[in-house]
C-alpha cells in the first residue's frame, strides 16, 4: 500500500476520539490554550512546592519590593549559575519612596530543592521542600512583594489554586442544575416545562450583579472562610445554569422526536433509560464545550465580586482579592508589578476560550 | 429781644458727646472694603452698601499669612449626599469655636459669664449680625431652636444627650435681643467646649424667620398644608426637618438662611455643586475687608474615591483632605508632589491611637467573658503584638507604638499608660497565658478551661486597607502565643451592629479621644455604645441604669468619677479626678493600643495662601473649620 | 405571528412581577438598611450619630414600616408611573434615571458600533483564513478585551490617559467643557473621553460575536451555492461578502434585542471607575446603600429592558428567519 492509502485506511479505521483529536490538533491556538491550562493546573495543585515562600509569609524587611533581577553573569563579566544579589532600603528623601538598592559584592546563586517556609500539603502532609530559593539574606522575589512584604510570586500560584478550583466547582454545580432542570424540562415538557422556562426567564433578565451583591451580601458574617468559599461558587453557578438549560432542552426537543428514541421506547426502556443511554450521550460533546466556556466566566464573575468587596476576602487568596488589592491609583503609579496577577486572569480565560472554541470545532462531524 | 445766635448749653453738651464718640468709637466712621461682585451688586441696587450688611462691631478675623485678594473659585471633590460631611466641616460658625491649638475661642458670642457655681451661661451675640438673606440674627433665633423644635415631640423624639447630662435640657431665656441664658439643673462643666463642637451648630441654624413658615405652631394651617402636598412629605415634621436639619438641609435647600462664609447656589447631589459668597457674612480682615475673599466653592461629583486621588494628583483640586486620607493616598500625594502642582499641608491625628483592640467585656459565651475580664489576659495580648512589625509594614516605621492614652499634648497626658505592657515578649505572653490555666493542646493552640478550643474572631470593617492589614499581622501575631485568632472583614454596617450589640469576641477601632478626652470618653470608660469593649454597660451608663448591663463596681465608680468632672468647675480638679480613670486603665489595661499614626494630609493650590503650616485631624474638632477657610485667598503661586 | 406575540406578551407579565418582588427581598437581603448603612458611613469619619438624629431620620424616611408594606406602596406607585424618592440623592427617582439616560445610550449605541466594526471583520477573516497565524493574532486581539476584567483596565487606562495623554480626570468632559452650551468643540472633547469606555467595553463582548460570525460563516461556506458560484468565476471577495456574510450577521441584528440590555449594565463597573454619567454608577451606589426605591426601580427598568428586548429579538428572528417560524430552534 501506498502512503496514500495508507493514511486513507488509518482514517477510516480511527475511532471517534482519535477523530476528534485530530481536528483539535489543526487549531494551534486551542493545542497553546491547553497546554496552558494543564500548566496552570499543575503548578497550582502543587503550588506548596514550586512557591518558594508561603502566601501569607510577611518579609516586612522588603515590602514593596520590585522583581528580583536574576542574573547570570558575574562582576567580572564570567557565566555562573543563576544568582540574586542581596538588597538594602533605601528612603528617598524628596519623594519619601522606598527603593532598593542592590549590594554588588555578594552572590547568592538560586538553589533547588531546598528548605523554606513548612507547609502542609493539601492538608495531608508536613513538609518545608521547596522547589527553588535562596540563602537568607537575600531574597528571590520573581515577581515582587506587596505592601506587607509577601511574595507576589507565590501567592499569584496560591491565588491561581483557588480561582481555578472555583471554576471547577461553580461549573459542574451548573452542570448537574443546567442538566437536571433542561432535562426535565426537555424531556417532558407540558408544564414541568412552562415554570421552567418562567424561571429561567426570570433569572436571565434579572441583571446580575444585584443578583450577586444581594446574595452574597446575605451571607451570614460569622462563616468559615471555606463556607464563603462554597457559598460564593453556589451563587456564582446560580446564574450560570440557565445558559446550559436552555441549550439541553434545545436538543433534548429536537432529538426526542427521533426514531431511536420511539424504537427504544417501543422496546420497553423507562425513561431514564432513554435520557441517560441513549439522547445524552449525543451530544455530550456541546455540553463540554459548553462547560469548558463557562469555566472562565465564573473566575471573572469571582473577580467582579471582589471588586465590589463581596467576593472572597482576605485570608482567603485568590486571584480576584489580588486584583482588588491593586485596584488603586498608588499602585498602577508607584508598584505596578502588583498588576501581574492581572495577567494570570487573561492567560486562564484566554486558554479556556480557545480551548472551548478547539473543541467545539473538533466535535463537529460535519467541519473539514 | 437780644438772643444772640448761639448753640444752647444743652447742644453744645451733645455736641461734645458725640465727638467723644466718634472718637472712641471709630467703627461707625470706618470705611469696609467688599468683593468686586458684591460692589457690583451694591451698585445697581440689589444690595444694600457693605457697612449696611456688617454689624456695627464685625469679628476680625487675622489671616495667617497677609490679608488678601478677592476672587476665584476653590475646587474641591465629594462622591454623593453621603459624602457632605466634608462641606460641612468647611462652613464652621458655631456659637464658640475652636482655636486652631484647640482651645475654645469667642465667635456668634463674642463673651460670655459662668456663675461660680458652673450653673448658668449667659452669652453675648454679636450685635447686627444678618442671616444670608439679610434678616437680623437675634437670641430669638436660639430661643426658636430650644423652644419650638426641642420641646417638640414631634420634631425631637429624644433630647441629645450632651445638652442634657442629667437628663432635662437648660432653662433657656433671653434678656434682650442680644443676650442667651442657659441654666442648667446641676454644675456642667465642659458645656462650652460642648458648644464649639459640630454638633451644637445646630443651635445657631435654625432661622425663624424662614422656618416658622414651616411649623405647625406658627404657619397657617392651609397654607402649611399646601406646602406639605408639595414637597411630598407626609406630615408637617418631615417637612420641617427636611427643610432644616442640620445634616443636608443647608446644602440642599437654597433658599435656607445661613451664618456660614458661602451659600448654596446649586445644591447637592449636583454634578457640579456650587456655593457662592454670602454677602451678609458678619467677619472682616485686619484691614476692613470683609470676608470671604474666595467666590465660590465648587464640588465634583465623583462615583470613586480613586478618581478624586487622581484628581488630586493632577493639580485639579485646590484644598481638599476629604477622601484623600490613608497611609496608601499619602504615600502617592508624596510622591508626586515634587511636580510642583500642589503643595502638602499636614493634619495630626487627635486619636490617641490609629487603631486599638477592644476586647468584649459583656461577651454572651460566659466562658470566653471570663477570660477576656482576665487583665492577665490583655496584658498578654499586649506582650505578644509585634508593633513594630505594624509600624513598619502599615505606617512606613513612621508612626508612634503606645497605648490608647491621652495625647502628649493633652492636659491629661500619662506617661505610664502611654507605655503600659508595651514590649513585644511573646515569652512573657505566654507565660502570662499558662498561668492562666489556658494549655495548649497537641496542634500548639490553647484551649479554655473546659476543655473547649480557644478562638477567638477579630472583626475589622473591610473598606480601609490598612486596617485589615493590622489585623492580618495581630491575628497571627496571637497565633504566636497560640491564641486561634482568625479575622473577620466586614462591612460597616455589620461591623456596627455586631459589635455595638456585643456579639463581638474582640473588635479593632481607632482610640478616638486621644486630645479631647472628656469630651470623647469612649475608651477610658464604658460611656455608650461606642465603647466596643463594653457596649452594654455603655448603655447602662446612658440610660442612667435603665437599660444595658451593670458594670462592675470598679467601672461604676469611674462613671460615677466622670459624672463628678462634669459638675466640677475647677479645671485643676477636674484634671486630678480624670487622672484616677486613667490609673485605672494603666492598672486594667481594657483596651489595647497598638500605633499612634503618622498625619494625612491636605492637599493646597500653590496659589492658595493663609493656610496654616499644619492642622489637627479629629471629627469633634472639625477641621478644616477652626483654620478659617474664609481667610484663604488665591493669589501669584511662587 | 400575532398569536405568537400576544402570548409572549402575556407571558412577561408574571415573570415581571416576580422579578419585582425578588428585586426588593435581594436589596432588603443585607442587614440594615438606608439609614444604618447611611449612619455607618457617618461612624467611620468619626462622626457619631445622636440616637435622637437616628429617630428621627428613622420616621422620615419611612423606614420604621415592614418591608411588605414597603413593597407594596412601591409597586403600586411604579405602575401608577411615579417611581419613588431615592434617599440617596434626595430626588425623584425618574429624575435620576433621566438624567442619565441619554448618555448612557449613546455610550451603549456606540459601543455596539464598535463591537461590530471590530467583531465582523475578525470574524469573516477567521472564517476564511482558518487556522492562520493572522486568524490566531487577531482572535487574540479580539478575545483579550474578555479576558482583562474591566474596572482594572479602566483604572489603567485613566492613569494612563493622564499621565501620558494630559488630560483631564473624571468625567467625560474637560472643565472648560462641563457647563459649555453644545457645540463641535464640546463634542470633540466628549469623543476625546469616550474612547476608553467604549474601547472597554466593546473588546469585551467583541469575542463572543467573532464566535457567532464565524461559526455562521463557517457553516455557509460549506453549501453548495457558494461552491457553485466560485466555479461560475466570482471573485472571492465579492463571493463572500454578497451572500455568506450577509446570512451571518444576521444574528447580530436580531439579537440586538438583547445586547443592548447587556451592554447597558456592563458598563456599569468600568462607568464607576471613569466617573461616566451613566446609569450604572447609580445602580451600583443604590444597591450598596441599599437605596430601596432607587435600586428597585433601576433593576425593574433594567429587567423589563431585557424581556422586551428577548422578546423583540425573538420576533425579529422569526420574522428575519423563515425556518425558525416553521421548525425547531437551537439555541444561539
Amino acid at each position: 500500500m501506498n502512503p496514500e492509502q495508507e493514511r486513507a485506511e488509518k482514517y477510516l479505521n480511527a475511532s471517534t476520539r482519535q477523530l476528534v483529536w485530530w481536528r483539535y490538533k489543526k487549531h494551534t491556538l486551542a493545542v497553546i490554550g491547553l497546554v496552558l491550562i494543564g500548566g496552570l493546573y499543575f503548578c497550582s495543585f502543587f503550588c506548596e512546592f514550586l512557591a518558594p515562600y508561603d502566601k501569607d509569609s510577611r518579609h516586612f524587611e522588603f515590602i514593596y519590593c520590585a522583581p528580583s533581577k536574576v542574573h547570570i553573569f558575574d562582576n567580572e563579566g564570567r557565566l555562573r549559575r543563576p544568582f540574586v544579589r542581596a538588597v538594602n532600603m533605601d528612603l528617598d528623601l524628596v519623594t519619601q519612596q522606598i527603593r532598593y538598592v542592590e549590594l554588588p559584592d555578594e552572590i547568592y546563586p538560586i538553589r533547588f530543592l531546598v528548605r523554606g517556609d513548612p507547609y502542609v500539603f493539601w492538608g495531608l502532609w508536613k513538609s518545608d521542600l521547596h522547589l527553588f530559593g535562596t540563602d537568607c539574606p537575600a531574597r528571590i522575589f520573581l515577581f515582587g512583594t506587596d505592601r506587607m512584604g509577601r511574595d507576589m510570586f507565590s501567592r499569584c500560584l496560591y491565588g491561581s489554586r483557588i480561582s481555578l478550583s472555583i471554576g471547577m466547582v461553580g461549573v459542574f454545580l451548573s452542570l448537574v442544575l443546567g442538566l437536571v432542570l433542561g432535562g426535565i424540562s426537555g424531556y417532558y415538557g407540558g408544564w414541568p416545562d412552562g415554570i421552567i422556562q418562567r424561571v429561567v426567564e426570570v433569572i436571565r433578565c434579572f441583571p446580575s450583579i444585584p443578583l450577586w451583591m444581594g446574595l452574597s451580601a446575605s451571607m451570614p458574617p460569622h462563616w468559615p472562610a471555606l463556607k464563603v468559599y462554597f457559598a460564593i461558587t453556589i451563587i456564582l453557578s446560580l446564574i450560570g445554569w440557565t445558559d446550559l438549560a436552555r441549550m439541553v432542552r434545545g436538543k433534548l426537543i429536537s432529538l426526542r422526536e427521533e426514531e431511536f428514541v420511539l424504537a427504544a421506547r417501543f422496546a420497553g426502556a423507562g425513561h431514564a433509560r432513554i435520557i441517560f443511554r441513549h439522547l445524552l450521550p449525543s451530544f455530550t460533546s456541546h455540553i463540554i464545550v459548553s462547560v469548558t466556556l463557562a469555566i472562565p466566566h465564573m473566575i471573572l464573575g469571582e473577580t467582579a465580586l471582589s471588586f465590589l468587596g463581596i467576593g472572597l476576602r482576605p485570608p482567603i487568596t485568590s486571584l480576584g482579592v489580588l486584583l482588588k488589592e491593586g485596584q488603586n491609583i498608588t499602585t498602577i503609579a508607584l508598584y505596578p508589578w502588583l498588576l501581574i496577577p492581572v495577567s494570570f486572569v487573561i492567560m486562564i480565560v484566554l486558554a479556556f476560550n480557545f480551548v472551548g472554541d478547539g473543541l467545539r470545532d473538533a466535535v463537529d462531524p460535519y467541519s473539514r | 429781644m437780644n438772643k444772640r445766635a448761639s448753640w444752647p448749653p444743652a447742644a453744645n453738651l451733645i455736641v461734645v458727646w458725640l465727638c467723644v464718640v466718634a472718637v472712641l468709637f471709630p467703627s461707625g466712621a470706618k470705611a469696609f472694603n467688599e468683593a468686586p461682585s458684591l460692589a457690583a451688586q451694591v451698585k445697581s441696587g440689589q444690595l444694600p452698601p457693605v457697612d449696611k450688611r456688617l454689624p456695627a462691631s464685625p469679628v476680625v478675623v487675622t489671616p495667617v499669612e497677609k490679608p488678601g485678594s478677592y476672587g476665584g473659585t476653590w475646587r474641591r471633590a465629594y462622591t454623593g449626599l453621603s459624602d457632605l460631611v466634608g462641606a460641612r466641616r468647611v462652613l464652621y460658625d458655631p456659637l464658640v469655636r475652636w482655636s486652631p491649638d484647640y482651645k475654645v475661642l469667642p465667635n456668634l458670642a463674642h463673651k460670655w459669664e459662668i456663675d461660680p457655681e458652673g450653673k448658668v451661661f449667659t452669652f453675648h451675640l454679636v450685635q447686627g449680625v444678618k442671616w444670608s438673606d439679610g434678616q437680623p440674627f437675634t437670641a430669638e433665633d436660639i430661643l426658636f431652636y430650644f423652644e419650638d423644635i426641642l420641646s417638640d415631640k414631634e420634631l425631637t423624639p429624644s433630647i441629645p444627650k450632651w445638652l442634657a447630662p442629667n437628663g432635662g435640657l437648660p432653662k433657656v431665656t433671653k434678656t434682650d435681643d442680644y443676650t442667651i441664658r442657659m441654666e442648667f439643673d446641676a454644675p456642667y462643666s465642659i458645656f462650652l467646649e460642648q458648644l464649639a463642637c459640630p454638633h451644637a451648630v445646630v443651635l445657631v441654624s435654625k432661622p425663624k424667620h424662614y422656618l416658622k413658615q414651616f411649623h405647625k405652631k406658627y404657619a397657617d394651617p392651609e397654607k402649611l398644608d399646601a406646602l406639605v402636598a408639595e414637597k411630598k412629605a407626609s406630615t408637617w415634621a418631615k417637612l420641617f426637618l427636611e427643610m432644616s436639619d442640620v445634616q443636608r438641609a443647608q446644602f440642599l435647600n437654597p433658599s435656607l438662611p445661613t451664618l456660614c462664609a458661602w451659600v448654596t447656589r446649586i445644591p447637592a447631589p449636583a454634578k457640579r455643586f456650587v456655593m457662592e459668597r454670602n454677602p451678609y457674612y458678619w467677619k472682616v480682615d485686619t484691614a476692613g475687608n470683609q470676608l470671604p475673599y474666595i467666590d465660590t466653592i465648587v464640588h465634583d461629583l465623583q462615583a470613586e474615591a480613586q478618581t478624586i486621588v487622581l484628581k488630586a494628583i493632577a493639580g485639579e483640586i485646590d484644598m481638599q483632605g476629604r477622601r484623600l486620607g490613608g497611609m496608601q493616598n499619602s504615600v502617592l500625594l508624596v510622591a508626586s508632589e515634587r511636580l510642583g502642582k500642589y503643595r502638602l499641608v499636614p493634619k495630626f491625628s487627635t486619636a490617641s491611637v490609629g487603631l486599638l483592640l477592644a476586647p468584649n467585656l459583656n461577651h454572651q459565651d460566659p466562658e470566653v467573658k471570663k477570660i477576656l475580664s482576665d487583665t492577665r489576659f490583655r496584658k498578654a495580648i499586649s506582650h505578644a503584638i509585634n508593633r513594630k512589625e505594624i509600624n513598619k509594614i502599615v505606617y512606613r516605621g513612621k508612626g508612634i507604638p503606645r497605648q490608647a492614652a491621652p495625647l502628649k499634648d493633652s492636659e491629661f497626658y500619662s506617661q505610664p499608660y502611654e507605655n503600659a505592657y508595651l514590649d513585644y515578649d511573646p515569652v512573657k505572653a505566654s507565660a502570662l497565658l499558662d498561668k492562666m490555666g489556658l494549655k495548649k493542646g497537641k496542634d500548639g493552640k490553647r484551649m479554655r478551661p473546659d476543655g473547649r478550643p480557644l478562638q477567638i474572631a477579630l472583626d475589622v470593617m473591610v473598606s480601609i486597607q490598612s486596617w485589615v492589614d493590622t489585623a492580618e499581622i495581630v491575628a497571627s501575631n496571637l497565633k504566636g502565643v497560640g491564641i486561634d485568632t482568625e479575622v473577620k472583614s466586614e462591612t460597616m454596617e455589620l461591623f456596627r451592629q455586631r459589635t455595638q450589640s456585643a456579639a463581638h469576641d474582640m473588635a479593632l477601632w481607632p482610640g478616638d479621644g486621644g486630645m479631647e478626652c472628656l469630651l470623647e470618653p469612649r475608651w477610658y470608660f464604658p460611656f455608650s455604645t461606642e465603647s466596643l469593649n463594653a457596649p452594654l454597660y455603655g448603655v447602662w451608663f446612658q440610660s442612667d441604669g435603665k437599660r444595658g448591663e451593670e458594670p462592675p463596681s470598679e467601672m461604676k465608680a469611674m462613671m460615677e468619677t466622670y459624672k463628678t468632672i462634669l459638675s466640677t468647675v475647677s479645671e485643676a480638679k477636674r484634671k486630678e479626678l480624670f487622672g484616677k480613670i486613667i490609673a485605672a486603665n494603666e492598672g486594667n489595661l481594657w483596651v489595647i493600643g497598638l500605633v499612634h499614626e503618622p498625619p494625612d494630609y491636605y492637599v493646597v493650590a500653590r496659589n492658595m495662601f493663609n493656610v496654616p503650616k499644619k492642622d489637627f485631624q479629629s471629627w469633634i474638632y472639625p477641621n478644616p473649620g477652626p483654620i478659617h477657610p474664609e481667610q484663604f485667598f488665591f493669589g501669584k503661586a511662587n | 405571528m400575532l398569536a405568537y406575540i400576544a402570548r409572549r406578551i402575556l407571558m412577561m407579565i408574571p415573570t415581571l412581577i416576580a422579578i419585582s418582588i425578588i428585586s426588593f427581598a435581594i436589596i432588603q437581603l443585607p442587614p440594615g438598611d438606608f439609614l444604618t448603612t447611611y449612619v455607618a458611613q457617618l461612624s467611620v469619619s468619626g462622626e457619631a450619630v445622636d440616637q435622637a438624629e437616628l429617630e428621627s431620620l428613622n420616621e422620615r424616611f419611612g423606614l420604621d414600616q415592614p418591608v411588605y408594606i414597603q413593597y407594596l406602596k412601591w409597586a403600586w406607585n411604579f405602575i401608577r408611573g411615579d417611581f419613588g424618592h431615592s434617599f440617596e440623592w434626595n430626588k425623584p427617582v425618574s429624575e435620576l434615571i433621566g438624567e442619565r439616560l441619554a448618555m448612557t445610550v449613546t455610550i451603549s449605541t456606540l459601543t455596539l458600533l464598535f463591537t461590530w466594526a471590530v467583531a465582523v471583520p475578525i470574524g469573516i477573516y477567521s472564517a476564511v483564513r482558518q487556522y492562520s497565524w493572522m486568524d490566531y493574532f487577531l482572535t487574540v486581539i479580539g478575545f483579550i478585551g474578555l479576558a482583562t476584567p474591566n474596572f482594572l483596565f479602566a483604572l489603567v487606562l485613566l492613569w494612563f490617559s493622564y499621565a501620558y495623554l494630559g488630560m483631564s480626570i473624571g468625567g467625560l468632559f474637560s472643565p472648560q467643557f462641563a457647563e459649555a452650551p453644545w457645540g463641535m468643540a464640546k463634542i470633540w472633547d466628549l469623543l476625546k473621553h469616550l474612547w476608553i469606555p467604549v474601547l472597554i467595553v466593546g473588546t469585551a463582548h467583541t469575542a463572543k460575536f467573532i464566535r457567532i460570525i464565524r461559526g455562521n460563516l463557517l457553516d455557509e461556506l460549506k453549501k453548495p451555492y457558494v461552491t457553485t458560484a466560485r466555479a461560475k468565476g466570482l471573485s472571492e471577495t465579492r463571493l463572500i461578502l454578497k451572500y455568506p456574510v450577509r446570512v451571518a450577521i444576521n444574528p447580530l441584528v436580531s439579537t440586538i434585542g438583547w445586547t443592548l440590555p447587556e451592554l447597558i449594565s456592563g458598563i456599569a463597573i468600568t462607568a464607576v471607575v471613569l466617573n461616566l454619567p451613566t446609569t450604572g454608577p447609580l445602580l451600583l451606589s443604590a444597591l450598596l446603600s441599599q437605596d430601596m426605591q432607587l435600586a428597585g426601580t433601576f433593576i425593574m427598568f433594567l429587567s423589563t429592558l431585557t424581556v422586551v428586548g428577548t422578546l423583540v429579538s425573538d420576533i425579529l428572528l422569526a420574522w428575519v428567519d423563515p425556518r425558525i417560524r416553521f421548525g425547531a430552534r437551537e439555541g444561539l
